[in-house]
This record gives structure tokens, sequence and C-alpha cells, in this order.
């Protein structure tokens, strides 16, 4: 028979520095109420069978009274129909709250150890305890209780005293979880949508905001400037071409003007091209159209309506 | 990876008809195509001994109009003027 139930409402007990106005700190109340939402969360994400569709909002918890005698608040499963969802909620709660009673048995025994015995299996393990750790740890040193009361007595009854969960304990319950796949990594190449953010002190953090694969995509490069070791082009709109990477080396492509660079970086690429520009430029205007294809005339015709000025 | 004699690939091209431009850079010399006196393509070859890897081949091959495969023909011996040609007549860019 379950002691404690989260469907009727469980009291808690908080003594000690924290509860000896019988009162509690907003701030204090803020911080247990949370870690204990937490905790209910973690074992509805957990330990429920993972085959049935979990909606945490049926794990809401409220607060629905507040005795005296140092600091006794009450909290219960929510009531409000509209947190309500999926065929199961009430056996899902009903299961929640049973294992919470678990958590709350082991905490009372203070043998934090037996939580391997129930989740051997690291990936709901490793939670649990945090969610366990943090809520248990949420109190300071004020002493904490279930507690309930008999219809004839209004004096709280102490069920479970929740005891302090060591830090040390906690790591030795924590295993670090390798996923199988790590070990078969896969990599993908591809570009980069990245947003770079600079921090007061000059920090620069980048961000990657998209990724595209590289099979998918090519990116642009549109220079309005063309810049040579003699010469320096100012353009009307900027030269939109292909830029993408090969196996190793970098290529900067306008199939429209039949312009390619190419080079081992980026910017050898970009030096090239512009080269490229300046050769076809220099070299078809200096030819009469009758000395140019047809194909070669059309890229002259519309280098000039590209370029502004030359300097 | 695919690599170029420079000095064979330039003897070559020229032997395919290209020719020298007034044109050219510190590092590279450019080749011109002239067919019934119009200029169809120009491409630029490295100077000196290192050979020629696969960044300057693919622009090469793009600005000689052919895919790699081709242009290694072209480059290598096997594609003569005259195939080159007909290729470039086939692909438009004669007119």
């Amino acid at each position: 028979m379950n002691k404690i139930d989260l469907n009727k409402g469980i009291y808690l007990q908080i003594e000690g520095e924290l509860g000896k106005y019988n009162s509690i700190p907003i701030n204090f109340f803020v911080k247990f109420a949370q870690e204990f939402q937490e905790l209910v969360n973690s074992i509805a994400q957990y330990d429920l069978p993972s085959d049935e569709p979990i909606d945490l909002a049926n794990f809401h918890v409220e607060l629905t009274d507040f005795k005296q005698g140092s600091a006794i608040p009450k909290f219960a499963f929510s009531q409000r129909i509209e947190n309500l969802t999926s065929m199961h909620w009430k056996v899902h709660r009903q299961k929640v709250s049973e294992t919470f009673e678990k958590l709350i048995e082991i905490s009372n025994s203070g043998d934090y150890y037996e939580l391997e015995n129930i989740y051997p299996e690291p990936v709901k393990r490793n939670p649990i305890v945090e969610r366990l750790y943090n809520f248990t740890n949420s109190f300071g040193n004020s002493p904490v209780s279930f507690v309930d009361f008999t219809d004839t007595d209004s004096t709280p009854k102490p069920i479970y005293k929740i005891n302090r969960f060591k830090s040390n304990v906690k790591q030795k319950l924590i295993t670090e979880i390798k996923e199988e796949e790590q070990e078969k990594k896969k990599v993908d190449e591809g570009y980069g949508k990245i947003k770079t953010t600079t921090s007061k002190t000059g920090r620069k953090r980048n961000q990657v905001v998209s990724f595209y694969n590289k099979d998918n995509i090519k990116l642009e490069f549109a220079p309005e400037i063309v810049n040579t070791e003699d010469r320096t082009y100012y353009l009307n709109y900027p030269l939109r071409s292909l830029f993408e990477k090969e196996d190793d080396f970098f290529v900067i492509q306008n199939e429209m003007l039949s312009i390619i660079g190419t080079g081992s970086t980026e910017d050898e690429a970009e030096k090239n091209f512009f080269e490229e520009f300046d050769y076809v430029y220099q070299r078809f205007t200096s030819l009469k159209d009758e000395h140019l294809t047809q194909n070669n005339q059309f890229i002259k015709t519309i280098l000039k309506q590209i370029v502004k000025k030359i300097e | 990876m695919s690599v170029l004699d420079p000095k064979k690939t330039l003897k070559n091209l020229r032997k395919k008809g290209f020719v020298d431009s007034f044109n050219h850079s510190k590092d590279h010399k450019y080749l011109e195509l002239f067919h019934n006196n119009k200029l169809v393509c120009y491409t630029k070859i490295s100077h000196g001994n290192k050979d020629i890897g696969d960044p300057l081949i693919k622009q090469m091959s793009f600005q000689c109009k052919l895919d790699k495969d081709e242009f290694m023909d072209l480059a290598k011996c096997p594609m003569s003027e005259e195939e080159y040609i007909e290729l470039l007549e086939n692909k438009g860019y004669l007119k």
C-alpha cells in the first residue's frame, strides 16, 4: 500500500531555518517546487513505457494546501482538465506516483546507491539521479520530511525523511554515455551559414546557423570590385558566380562569362578568378568583334556592361 | 589525383593549334586558339617544371571547353587537332 500518492496530494514538512516562521521564502519555494516538478517530469519521461506517447502536461503538479507547524505545503497532480491528454493519463500518473514514492523511500533510507539497482541503464539512471539530487538538495540544511495527517489529529505524522544526497555519491551513480554511433563516425562535408558574435572583450564566437550538404548546394561568390595587381575593376552590379569545393581545392566559376579560378585555398581561387577576369576583359576588348566567335562577342558585350570603371 | 608535365603539355597544346598570347602573368603563360581568324578559347599554363595538378587541370579543361577526360586526351596527345576542332564544332563554340 502506498503511503504517499501524488493523485491525492502529499505534504512536505520543512523544518529548521527555512520553515521556522511557519512560512516559506518565495525564492526557496520557487526553487524546490521547480526541482520537484522536474523530478516528476523525469520519472514520466524515463520510467514510463517508451512505446506509449507521453505528454508531460499530464504531470503538472500544483500547490493545493498549506499547513503550519513549521511550513507544510501540499502538492498534487493538477486537476485542470485542459492539462490532460491521451487515454492513459490516469495509469501514467499512478505509475509516476509509485516511482516517486520508491525514490523517496531510497532517500529515506539514505542508500542512494540503490538507484543503480532500480535503474541499471545509465540512459535512464543519469537524469533521474540528477533530478533527485537537485530536489533533495534544494532545501539547504533544513530537515524535510513527507508527512500526513489523520482525520482526528492535526499533528503531522512523518512518513519519509529526505536524507542528504551527497555529491560524491551522485558522481559515482552517473555514468558517461558513449553512443555506439560515435565509433562508427560518419563524416559529411557541407557548407554552413555561420553567425559570428563578438563580445565586449572582442572575443568572437561562431555558430553554425544552417548546414547545407555539399552535394546539394553551391555557394555564391559575388564581388563588386575585382582587384588585380595591375588594375581594379569597379562593377555596376555584383558578378554572381558559383563557389564550390572540389576534393582538395576550391573553384570559382562564372558560366555566363566562361571565367574560372581555382586554387588550393579560397584566397588563391579568388586571386586566380580575378586574374582570369582581367585577362578576358583586356583581351576580348582589344579584339574587334570579327575576330571573336559569337560566344566571345557576347562575353565581351556583357563585360562592357558590367564594368563601371577601371583604375 | 591527376598530374601533367607542364613542358609536355605546352608542347602538345601548341601542336593542337594553340598559340602563345601576348598577355601573360608572372607565373603563367597564356595560350589562345583561333579558328578562321576568330578567338575561340584560351587557357593558361604554369611556368617552370612543377607538375600541373588538379586545380589547374580543372581550370584548363573548362577554358578549353572540355571535360577533364577529354582535356587529358588533348594534353597527353591521343586527341588530334582535327578531333578537337570537331568536338568544339559539335559543342557550338566555333560559330
